[in-house]
């Protein structure tokens, strides 16, 4: 469903991802893991479509449809939901009136008729329930004054929302405790269907306890070092980055 | 020779005559102020020189609630007036309209300024111990120039609250000067929505232990709009508390000035003085000019100022349009956003959702916003 191939991408004059290829089949959940500063923050952000990060060769296809030329707005269109690893507050803007632009923007460019207010809020109640957003935070501006678990579970409600084709979990778990962490992976795995991919990306064998993935990747110097299934995680809890490293080079 | 005494020599105001007014600046010290004066800086007077000055017919309308009188009379001002509150002393009949609040009520003060031609509206407003009132202060006509001066005075813990909106106003200077005493509050918010020449000058003395303003200011200036906020807000006694927040959206090759003081006197300890301006810059033609600034003769303080003037935040603008956000509508409702908290405060929901409405029209994009729904609509 979602092929990357021989994708390099560069920040200003910093080469950052150096032909990656990746294949993520329909209703499989992938997992992407790596030092500090391997690229994956850089692939969340080439894949959403963020100005600053240049292509510099390689495709993205989304359903035989190449995503690079889109702008952030059709690739949501086309189903790409970037969960991100530090969402911003945006005072001013309240939650549902955010989410209704979004829908909004959303059923326009694929041509469709706006939700109607009763039908999006009825939405809004059901998909809150389930990473148990209280309704208050849905009334107040996007992200303002919202504790780091309260913003990841917000990010989770917005995928329930939007319904995405695929969506990137971009370091989801980072700020989370125990508790929070239970529910925004509970909140993930409710979400997998037969149709929809994921991509997470993590530090941590933690998270993948929680959504567990049928593959992991691990990134190194902008492209794939290494895959295998869940079990990967662990080995690279043992042994680390750079035994990994060293049997791969 | 103060500039009072320097007015009080000339004749009397049915002379306000070009001739009239062109001795009454001489008398000031030469003229209209020019962009010499430390006050005029950034604001070119150079508009009103061809301007006839002779006062046009009363437009101002008010409606009182009960509870508040409305006399005519001479009170002394607070302070000696300078230029255009020197020039409103003489050009005006020399009368003062004088409300008194004696009793609060639920409902405001309505002040309704209509005036297309030249215009001194002079104003005193006294509330007394303990009242409350709300003044919604309007500027509907497009005045070749409204020279506004109004005194306030706050006895012991009075509140009044004060909302003042200029709608493309024409030229529009106003001098409002409040004297707060001992736990009283002033409030004031300021909604400008364009406008030839935009200038208020706002001193505030929180002259009684524990007196509080709280000033605040959103305007939108596009094509060759000039607002301008001068504010003098001064700590006399302690325990006083003034907040300046004033947000701005400047579009077009509009100026905005913003110059904001709070000033803590030896005699006012325990002071609190927030000062903050914030601006969008719109467009590259667009000009801000901003001071917000704090003199403290005192240790015992807890003070903040800022000031910012940039363009929208390109991570707000990539988080909107990577939910499926157009970048139109993601521009609009940033914009819209940036000054919209300093309108959900006005203290009339009413109003609020009108200025709202307001600002959605003069913002590109924003009247097609989504409303945002409640928990109401899904039953």
């Amino acid at each position: 469903m979602l092929s990357i191939q021989d994708l390099h991408a560069r920040v200003g004059d910093t080469p950052i991802l150096r032909g990656l290829s990746l294949e993520i089949p329909a209703g499989e959940v992938h997992a992407i893991m790596g030092p500090n500063g391997s690229g994956k923050s850089t692939l969340s952000y080439v894949l959403a479509g963020r100005d600053g990060y240049e292509v510099t060769g390689g495709r993205v296809l989304l359903d035989g449809e190449d995503l690079l030329d889109k702008d952030p707005e059709e690739r949501a269109a086309a189903g790409v939901f970037l969960a991100m690893q530090y969402p911003v507050a945006i005072p001013g803007v309240s939650n549902l009136q955010f989410l209704r632009a979004a829908m909004n923007g959303i059923r326009k460019t694929r041509g469709e008729d706006a939700i109607s207010a009763s039908d999006f809020m009825k939405l809004a109640r059901k998909q809150a329930a389930l990473v148990e957003l209280d309704s208050g935070l849905l009334k107040r501006a996007v992200n303002d004054g919202f504790s780091g678990g309260e913003k990841k579970r917000n990010e989770i409600f917005q995928m329930a929302m939007l319904q995405p084709r695929f969506a990137i979990l971009d370091e989801t778990d980072s700020g989370l405790d125990i508790d929070a962490l239970r529910i925004v992976s509970a909140g993930v795995n409710a979400l997998r269907t037969p149709e929809r991919s994921m991509l997470v990306i993590t530090h941590y064998q933690r998270l993948l306890e929680h959504i567990v993935p049928d593959r992991i990747h691990v990134l190194m110097d902008g492209r794939i070092a290494l895959s295998g299934d869940k079990n990967l995680a662990l080995r690279l809890e043992d042994e680390g980055y750079s035994q990994v490293r060293a049997a791969h080079a | 020779m103060s500039d009072a005494t320097a007015l009080a020599g000339l004749s009397a105001p049915a002379a306000a005559s070009p001739s009239f007014v062109r001795d009454a600046f001489a008398a000031l010290g030469g003229g209209l102020p020019t962009k010499k004066h430390e006050r005029w800086r950034f604001t070119s007077l150079r508009a009103l020189k061809e301007l006839n000055f002779a006062p046009g017919a009363d437009a101002l309308s008010l409606t009182l609630p009960a509870g508040t009188t409305a006399t005519k009379g001479a009170p002394e001002p607070h302070d000696a007036p300078v230029d255009f509150a020197a020039l409103n002393a003489v050009a005006s009949d020399g009368q003062t309209r004088v409300l008194r609040v004696e009793k609060s009520s639920a409902d405001p003060i309505l002040l309704t300024h209509t005036a297309t031609g030249v215009h001194y509206p002079r104003l005193r407003i006294d509330v007394a111990k303990g009242q409350e009132a709300l003044v919604i202060e309007r500027h509907q006509g497009r005045g070749a120039l409204t020279a506004l001066a109004m005194d306030i005075a706050l006895e012991d813990g009075a509140i009044l609250r004060h909302v003042r909106v200029h709608e493309d106003a024409g030229r529009s200077i106003s001098r409002v000067a409040v004297r707060a005493q001992r736990s009283s509050r002033y409030e004031q918010h300021a909604i400008t929505f364009g406008g030839e020449l935009m200038r208020l000058d706002l001193d505030i003395v929180l002259a009684g232990e524990g007196a509080e303003c709280g000033l605040y200011g959103a305007y939108h200036g596009d094509e060759s709009d000039h607002i301008d906020t001068h504010i003098r807000a001064v700590h006399r006694a302690p325990h006083c508390t003034s907040r300046q927040d004033y947000r701005g959206l400047v579009d077009g090759r509009a100026t905005a000035v913003f110059d904001g003081q709070a000033i803590v006197e030896r005699t006012a300890p325990f002071a609190e003085a927030h000062q903050q301006n914030r601006n969008l810059l719109l467009s590259e033609r667009a000009n801000v000019f901003t001071k917000p600034h704090l003199e403290i003769d005192h240790d015992e303080v807890i003070a903040s100022h800022g000031a910012t003037v940039g363009a929208l935040d390109d991570a707000s603008l990539f988080y909107l349009r990577s939910r499926g956000i157009s970048e139109d509508v993601a521009r609009a409702l940033l914009t819209f956003a940036f000054v919209r908290a300093i309108i959900d405060g006005v203290p009339d929901a009413a109003l609020a959702e009108e200025l709202r409405a307001t600002l959605r029209e003069r913002i590109p994009g924003a009247a097609d916003l989504p409303e945002v729904p409640t928990f109401e609509d899904a039953s």
